[in-house]
């Protein structure tokens, strides 16, 4: 450490670099406003063209056609790849096929999805309960790394987990038909962020904290010393069970990290195997507080040249536990190896690294790890040889506060190479030694030689690069030829839509020696942090285009409900109906339901369709219940039919042109008890949207509404009250004149004050429900009234009138 | 490290060597061995170089399209088919923090009669704004046939902007259709129900057509247009099912028609809408209907009895035809239509030509060529060309797949055009496509129309989640979004939020148990940083996004608490949620806006119930003399790069300056954003020379990091404007 810092510090290289960007010529890529011709031209007729007529129009170069043809992906020919890609914060799975760059689909994982049935069956919603941290409804995540199951080192195409970094929890997708089967929560992490990694045979899915803190999930006071003392990172090994698709908890662990907020991580192997490592970026331990006079996260978090690099020996762990020498300890269900143990086996060591790093990736033969940091212009290349040496030695620069090994950077580096502005992370390719990396200030790939050192090429990409992803990328053989650039928004590239922009994936065709782009996806929902790209060989023998008739599919198994054709039944118990039906051919048996204001609704379908086309949506009008039944797929939609009325039940042959079909009727006899319920509940869940903040639509709305006409509308009168006729509650019609100003007030903000009264007591009888309290900000009621007034002369005029 | 000291040495030498330009290889693979190696043909060649969208270029077409039960937009481009974005209308949507922060939440509660935030939508056929039949590029609504709703979307930031629920039919058609100024947008009932909750007797059905009225005030970037629902009626129906509708233009402006369908039998409707407007209504609490004895009073509609059954009904450009989509299109002659208006008559009375198309047409589409339309011939796989007015096929191509429903780009405005028609697939199952369960994505197809003798396939795309049903497409130059708010707009609104912050005003306001944070953000930390409540507290984090540059959008949640919300640059929005559980829990910003994007955080403490221990509120451990001599060593070192940064700004700065950079709005809107940067940064100097001088070195080493922080962030922005503007120079060229 000692030299770096009598060198010229990496601040100064990363401005030097800065200064000579400044200076460079006019010679980044060159984005022509090609493509569609001018602007008059467009939209006008065209008729036939030859193809040097196109390439004419549409301003097109020879690399353009080029590109053209190796992406065009007519439907006689397949794509060869499919990407699977985080979500971000909108919550998913998103994945397109490569070359073509088409989006096929978002895997549901942390968001409902109508289209799928995520969330909308009792089945699926089951599901995500299961990820409802202290048992909060949690309806979205920041999905983050996707990782697919290994054997052997590479892709085995059976399982994928992924991670949710604003919510610790992970997600784990069966690949025969891209849906979710489990989820866990991590029990002592509040966020993660370095996970999911496979171990090389899938033995453990790794997820990494991020932002520290106390372990307990307990409150501690924020002092620096407690700081130290209650905040903890982490690193959990959660056990996967590769058969069965379940990260099995009780044979998890987590090594107790100091709080310097670790980020990503990968596996060892090979030469490697057994080891894991993570990264850091604020082993400052630095918190901000710019309100409270403390510079903020930001200027602590980055203040010294180096973060860590922690280097995790799973393999011994495991032994260790099963010796029953460690990790005894357990918090909320999860066994912890505590910084004192890991010290004692030597299971936990620290490097220094570049500061801010973000990606960590070993290299196919498990020799080295190279890891970049944002704050410096280098990747840095470390030899697991020399690690080992040093650990063998005892050769340790010092100890950090909590005395965890240091090893130092000369005894552990094979060597750096300066990449450019901002590197972020690195994929292989399958020519030795070579990799990708992501550089994102200077908006380039670079490509270079990690075993020689030495930069060998780069290639412009378009804004703002984050991750990358090679072909099999992180396996033990990548397989070169495409590559893609994550770039964050998309700056001036597509058609604007707004302020909030698409992402930008770009391929990178790198079969041939110089790289060349050649295509621009706009990522249209969500933003991609890291993606896996997988041969489709490699699943699509396992892929399922249907389910044996009657599966639940959250569990793969024949469901308990599944109904067979002829078997249709209602069963009435007590309060609640259950209805055991079918679909087939888009009829659904029983058509009709009937039920009494009220009562519960368990409605189970078997849809016994078998071939690819039989999907049908069934749908309730109204009462927003709805689930797209799969083939063979057994569902079940529960429900209470709170709301009087008929409600029309359609059944929807997705695909097929037909028009939502009216399949029968859903019948809710009223009843005035279960009629009083809905509308207390109602009222109750209005109130709590008025301790939120009341809702104020756009002024030309509110300019034609009457005056109070909010306020009522937000108080929730209307769920009782009209003008002109009794509804759940009396007429308003007049009301003004009926009672005086000072009645209605005290009426309305304090109406247990006249319950007693001999004609509220009568109304009481006659609409068996009070006046409950709305909780009526008194500087509202006068509105109320007011509106009261105008309405019933509004209504009285437009009677006259008639 | 040797290699340290060397490639700071060379690292101007490397720098050129990169930047000074590419060396220009040439690919080795030629487009002929591609085509051998990939199994393309020069007819797919043409395909590739007819939708392929070299780098920067733009499509031809923005494109929206109905998504099913998806309740989401999708945006896409024509000919590249890329899609560009999903909006939420119908259904939550976190990336944009649709449902889940407090302004969309209660746009859609409010728009639900049980106060709910409905989980899906059921949204089929879109429709744009219009201005004198043509498509104006403001608005895009839809109808949602799950819940009865209509939505209103701005297509200045392509956001949901007004959601309100059908007050009077329950069941709705999930189209929406607009009259050729936006006075109207039309929502159809669909299945005949009793208007009455408490009515269960389906001898009670009826049914109706809402004219949902629309108020538009707009200026460039700030469409404030909405519908206002005291305006607005419904029509009364008898208990007819009624499904797809088109609006009359030109000479059939004042009319709608639509397609009916009651004991078998199929009828268009002719329906004079004026007439209606000024027709008595009666009123509802909240809203108002015209009775059909009113309309049939006035002779203002008539039921049109077609021979066979019908899927579709569209007004031609002229507004002269109704074409009627059934195994033999019938055109209908508006002439005869209005002639007979107030009376049911058979299609005889009122046919101008009936032509064989084939089997099972689903719709059909108009372009620019005089009296053409195109029609689908689902269970015929193909599509067919035919003059409407002379009534004969022009040509038809055969097909892979069984077309259904048709766009052409503008098909639906008296201003159709050309080039290009979109066929949907609804069976989606593309052999050779990898495979992605049994949830399939949606597929449509390109076909070229461009030549007048024949029609080509060339392009499949597929939509991930999405039931695609309607597209409508408008020329992207007629649609001119805004790329950032101004600074504190609540985008649902377009208006002032009344809980904005500006920078330096941050507050937290405590009332009892209600908190409200007033906060900020600005790449790379959100202010406040640390927030300490008690369990049980009301709490509301307002957010404000002062950032200029447009792609510095941030996102916010707090860990474990459910909520997101996504601040682009100028938005504010507020997340409201109940501290429940005390603890710890991190918050930070969910979208990647800058290189220290993951240090932007911060901490929401909530104490148990009843704590009483000790405050000790980030407080600071003494620092040794030693700490303080290294702290006051680092500063001198940042001192000395703060003034290197600070060329190699001036640096830029002189070179944008020299280049006349101030032409471009984009470069000049990131310079600016530089600047803004660089003036945040005062307050940061001023603190870091104020602890230098009181000896506090350790918070003067960590402000001079900030400040140090914030060169960085200029000179980054500063950068990307210079490889802005040298892209704009190199056009220029």
């Amino acid at each position: 450490m000692k030299k770096i810092k009598k060198n010229k510090s990496m601040l100064r290289i990363f401005l030097l670099g800065l200064s000579v960007l400044f200076l460079a010529t006019l010679n980044t890529s060159c984005e022509k406003g090609k493509g569609a011709g001018k602007d008059k031209a467009i939209g006008a007729p065209r008729g036939k063209e030859s193809f040097q007529d196109v390439v004419k129009r549409r301003g097109l170069n020879e690399d353009d056609v080029l590109a053209a043809v190796k992406t065009y992906t007519p439907d006689k020919i397949g794509d060869e790849a499919i990407t699977f890609n985080s979500g971000g914060q909108e919550g998913n799975l998103p994945s397109y096929v490569v070359p073509s760059m088409r989006m096929v689909k978002y895997v549901p994982i942390n968001t409902r999805q109508p289209y799928a049935g995520y969330g909308y069956s009792e089945e699926t919603y089951k599901l995500m309960k299961d990820g409802f941290i202290d048992g909060r409804e949690i309806l979205w995540g920041d999905t983050h790394h996707p990782g697919i199951s290994e054997t052997d080192a590479d892709y085995d195409g059976r399982w994928l987990v992924i991670n949710d970094k604003a919510n610790p929890r992970l997600f784990v997708v069966d690949l025969r038909d891209q849906y979710v089967k489990q989820v866990v929560q991590n029990p002592i992490f509040r966020s993660d962020h370095g996970g999911a990694f496979f171990t090389p045979n899938s033995e453990y899915v790794m997820e990494a904290c991020q932002y520290p803190a106390p372990f307990d999930r307990k409150y501690y006071p924020l002092t620096e010393e407690n700081f130290k003392k209650y905040w903890r990172g982490g690193l959990t090994y959660w056990k996967f069970d590769h058969d069965n698709g379940k990260l099995v908890l009780d044979e998890s662990f987590t090594f107790e990290f100091p709080p310097y907020t670790q980020d990503l991580s990968d596996a060892g192997k090979f030469a490697s195997y057994g080891w894991g490592f993570t990264n850091s970026f604020c082993s400052e331990m630095y918190f901000g507080g710019i309100m409270q006079g403390r510079p903020p996260f930001e200027a602590g978090c980055s203040s010294r040249d180096v973060d860590y690099l922690h280097v995790t020996n799973w393999k011994k762990a495991e032994e260790l536990i099963k010796q029953g020498k460690i990790g005894k300890k357990k918090i909320n269900g999860m066994r912890v190896i505590t910084i004192p143990e890991s010290i004692k086996y030597g299971l936990l060591y620290l490097i220094p690294e570049p500061k801010s790093p973000h990606g960590v990736d070993v290299s196919p033969d498990g020799k080295y790890i190279i890891v970049a940091g944002k704050l410096d212009s280098h990747a840095w290349v470390y030899s697991f040889d020399k690690i080992q040496d040093a650990i063998k030695n005892k050769k340790f620069e010092g100890k950090d506060p909590y005395g965890i090994p240091i090893i130092s950077l000369d005894d552990a580096l094979h060597g750096s190479v300066e990449v450019g502005l901002g590197p972020l992370h690195t994929q292989f390719d399958s020519r030795d030694g070579v990799v990708y990396t992501s550089i994102y200030v200077d908006s380039r790939v670079t490509k270079w030689d990690y075993k020689n050192l030495k930069v060998l090429d780069f290639v412009p990409s378009h804004y703002n690069i984050g991750h990358l992803v090679s072909f099999h990328g992180d396996t033990k053989s990548p397989k070169g030829k495409y590559l893609v650039a994550l770039n964050k928004l998309s700056i001036d590239r597509f058609n604007p839509v707004g302020p909030l922009h698409p992402q930008n994936h770009q391929l990178i065709d790198i079969a041939s020696e110089h790289p060349q782009l050649i295509y621009d996806m706009p990522l249209p929902m969500g933003e991609p942090h890291y993606t896996v790209m997988l041969d489709r060989n490699y699943y699509e023998k396992n892929a399922l285009e249907v389910y044996p008739v009657g599966t639940d599919i959250t569990t793969m198994s024949k469901s308990p409900y599944a109904t067979e054709a002829g078997q249709e039944k209602v069963v009435e118990k007590g309060n609640v109906v259950e209805i055991f039906g079918t679909i087939q051919n888009g009829k659904v048996t029983p058509a009709d339901i009937n039920v009494k204001q009220g009562q519960t609704v368990i409605i189970h379908l078997t849809n016994l369709g078998q071939t690819p086309f039989d999907h049908y949506v069934y749908e309730i009008v109204a009462y927003d219940k709805m689930y797209p039944y799969s083939p063979g797929e057994t569902a079940t939609l529960k429900f209470k039919a709170e709301k009087s009325g008929v409600y029309p039940i359609l059944v929807d042959p997705q695909n097929s042109p037909a028009k939502r079909q009216l399949a029968g009727h859903l019948t809710v006899q009223f009843d005035q008890d279960a009629e009083n319920e809905r509308v207390l509940a109602l009222t109750e869940r209005i109130n709590w949207d008025n301790k939120m903040q009341a809702f104020k639509p756009s002024s030309i709305e509110l300019k034609n509404m009457l005056p109070g006409e909010i306020e009522f509308l937000n108080y929730g009168c209307n769920a009782c009250h009209k003008f002109g006729e009794d509804f759940n509650g009396p007429d308003l019609l007049m009301v003004h004149k009926r009672r005086s100003k000072e009645w209605l007030k005290e009426w309305i903000l304090n109406p247990e004050s006249k319950y007693k009264d001999p004609d509220i007591e009568a109304m009481r009888q006659k609409f068996k429900l009070a006046m409950p309290n709305q909780h009526v900000d008194p500087k509202d009621v006068d509105k109320l009234i007011e509106y009261m007034k105008a309405k019933s002369e509004q209504v009285i005029k437009e009677m006259s009138s008639k | 490290m040797k290699h340290f000291k060397w490639f700071s040495v060379i690292t101007g030498v490397l720098g050129l060597f990169l930047f000074a330009g590419t060396p220009q290889l040439r690919a080795q693979q030629t487009v002929d061995d591609v085509l051998k190696a990939r199994g393309l043909t020069d007819e797919d060649k043409l395909a590739a170089v007819k939708t392929f969208m070299p780098r920067g270029g733009r499509d031809e077409y923005f494109a929206i399209v109905g998504t099913g039960n998806s309740g989401t937009m999708i945006v896409y481009g024509i000919p590249s088919m890329r899609i560009y974005k999903y909006v939420g209308v119908f259904t939550p949507e976190p990336w944009q923090g649709y449902g889940f922060d407090d302004e969309s939440s209660l746009l859609l509660k409010k728009s639900n009669p049980d106060n709910r935030i409905p989980t899906y939508g059921d949204m089929r056929f879109p429709a744009f704004s219009e201005t004198n039949g043509k498509y104006d590029g403001k608005y895009a609504f839809f109808s949602d046939g799950a819940n009865a709703r209509i939505a209103l979307l701005g297509l200045d930031d392509f956001e949901t902007k007004q959601v309100l629920s059908n007050t009077i039919l329950k069941s709705v058609f999930p189209e929406a259709a607009v009259t050729p100024n936006t006075e109207y947008v039309i929502q159809s009932g669909q299945y005949p129900l009793p208007w009455d909750n408490k009515e269960t007797d389906l001898s009670k059905a009826k049914n109706g057509v809402t004219f949902w009225r629309v108020h538009r005030i707009e200026k460039e970037g700030e469409h404030k247009g909405r519908i206002i629902k005291e305006e607005s009626f419904t029509v009364e129906f008898p208990a007819y099912t009624l499904d797809y509708n088109d609006v009359g233009k030109g000479a059939s402006d004042g009319l709608l028609f639509g397609l009916a369908f009651k004991d078998g039998k199929t009828y268009i409707y002719a329906l004079d809408y004026k007439k209606a407007e000024t027709a008595k209504k009666v009123p509802t609490t909240l809203s108002q209907f015209v009775p059909f004895d009113e309309i049939k009073k006035a002779n203002a509609i008539s039921f049109i009895e077609l021979p066979a059954k019908a899927n579709m009904v569209k007004v031609s450009p002229d507004g002269k035809y109704v074409i009627v989509a059934a195994d033999e299109v019938v055109v209908l002659d508006v002439e005869k239509i209005k002639s007979n208006l107030g009376k049911d008559v058979k299609a005889d009375a009122v046919v101008h030509k009936t032509i064989p198309i084939g089997k099972n047409v689903i719709d059909v589409t108009f372009d620019y060529r005089k009296n053409i339309a195109y029609a689908s011939a689902h269970d015929d796989k193909k599509i067919v060309r035919f003059d409407y007015v002379k009534g004969e096929k022009k040509d038809e191509v055969a097909l892979d797949f069984k077309p259904s429903y048709l766009m052409t780009p503008q098909g639906l405005s008296s201003e159709p055009h050309s080039n290009y028609l979109i066929a949907v697939d609804k069976e989606a199952y593309i052999k050779n496509l990898p495979k992605t369960g049994p949830v399939r994505p949606s597929v449509q197809h390109l076909i070229d129309i461009s030549a007048d003798d024949e029609m080509t396939d060339i392009y499949t795309m597929t939509l991930p989640q999405a039931n695609v049903y309607g597209n409508v497409a408008i020329l992207r130059t007629t649609i001119k979004p805004i790329i950032r708010y101004p600074v504190g707009t609540n985008s649902r609104t377009g208006e002032p939020s009344p809980f904005r912050a500006v920078a330096g005003q941050e507050k937290i306001e405590r009332q009892g148990n209600r908190v409200h944070i007033f906060g900020t953000l600005i790449r790379s930390h959100i202010t406040p940083e640390i927030v300490v409540v008690n369990e049980g507290d009301i709490v509301t984090f307002h957010l404000t996004n002062l950032e200029r540059a447009e792609d510095e959008t941030h996102g916010f949640t707090i860990d474990t608490y459910g909520k997101h919300g996504s601040f682009e640059p100028g938005k504010t929005a507020s997340l409201t949620f109940v501290a429940d559980k005390p603890g710890v829990f991190p918050y930070y910003c969910t979208e990647f806006c800058s290189a220290l994007h993951l240090e932007m955080e911060g901490i929401l403490l909530v104490r148990p119930k009843g704590y009483k221990g000790d405050e000790g509120m980030a407080v600071s451990q003494e620092l040794t003399k030693e700490q303080l001599e290294k702290y006051k060593k680092d500063y001198e070192k940042k001192i000395q790069v703060i003034k290197e940064t600070q060329d190699v700004i001036n640096g830029v700065v002189k070179y944008l300056k020299d280049n006349n950079y101030e032409k471009y709005p984009y470069v000049k809107a990131l310079v600016e954003d530089a600047v803004d940067q660089l003036n945040k940064a005062k307050f940061a100097e001023e603190n870091y020379k104020k602890y230098a001088k009181e000896g506090k070195w350790k918070d003067a080493f960590l402000w001079a990091e900030q400040y140090w922080q914030y060169q960085v962030k200029a000179a980054d922005v500063g950068l990307r404007a210079k490889k802005l503007l040298d892209e704009k120079l190199g056009k220029e060229e």
